[in-house]
């Protein structure tokens, strides 16, 4: 399915298409990435978990209902020292994960959501987060340690 | 993603392998809830083979537990990698039990 991969150095730039198909391309190319960088397990997993939660969300909600063929979602990932710099873009609806409200934990089943539950595994994976409204695009940049 | 299915006494084990991604789980996830939901029987559910856990592999287990329990069934989980661990003791701990090893998984269902 249609993801644009390319490295240049210690970068990784994906292009996707609005569509999971093409998240998960994405993914198989950011797990090659950080596999030769020196990056721990923890490290790998929490960035392709913040990755999964951010393009995804932005497929299911941002770009919700659109054609793959018209809807772009960017990632680039960045090793910077101690640290790796996830970047994430798309042109759909305003969608801030840094302010969106967090669902309360469930704590019977009956009260159970299945949704709410990817912005919470992104914070709990993040070091730090922003979040920019710039040329109507979102993007979010997830800071992770490596 | 995989899966397999085998009986243990009056129970199911449901071994799960592989990442439990967003595109992983929508190709399975109807084979798998049809494939243990509709019996109604107790469920352990292997996660030792798992290696990535994102939100809609939480769903998919939040929904399988749904509709056991509404069958008057129960699921546990147990096996899972500490990573894949974490991340489930950080949203489904007080709904879904969990456990290390499938000899307690099948005692918390007798529970």
């Amino acid at each position: 399915m249609s993801c644009e991969s390319r490295v240049d150095g210690d970068v990784l730039q994906l292009v996707m298409v609005n569509d999971t198909a093409s998240v998960d391309a994405g993914q198989t190319a950011l797990r090659a990435f950080l596999s030769v960088r020196n990056v721990s397990e923890r490290g790998a997993f929490h960035t392709e978990l913040a990755f999964e939660e951010l393009a995804v969300n932005v497929v299911r909600h941002a770009y919700a209902g659109r054609p793959a063929s018209q809807s772009r979602i960017d990632a680039t990932v960045r090793i910077d020292g101690p640290q790796i710099v996830l970047t994430i873009e798309d042109a759909g609806l305003p969608f801030d994960p840094v302010q969106a409200p967090e669902v309360p934990l469930a704590t019977s089943l009956e009260q159970a959501q299945v949704g709410g539950l990817g912005i919470r595994f992104i914070r709990a994976a993040a070091a730090h987060i922003t979040h920019e409204r710039v040329a109507d695009k979102n993007r979010t940049t997830v800071w992770l340690n490596r | 993603m995989e899966f397999d299915l085998t009986p243990i006494g009056e129970a199911i084990r449901l071994s799960l392998r592989g990442r439990l991604d967003t595109a992983a789980v929508e190709a399975v996830q109807s084979r798998v809830l049809q494939s243990i939901v509709p019996a109604g029987r107790n469920t352990i559910v292997d996660l030792s083979g798992v290696s990535f856990l994102a939100s809609q592999g939480v769903r998919l287990l939040i929904t399988a537990t749904h509709g056991l329990r509404q069958r008057n069934a129960s699921l546990v989980l147990f096996g899972a990698q500490p990573l894949v661990a974490e991340s489930l003791n950080l949203v489904v701990r007080q709904i879904i039990p969990m456990t290390d090893t499938q000899a307690h998984a099948l005692e918390l269902l007798a529970s």
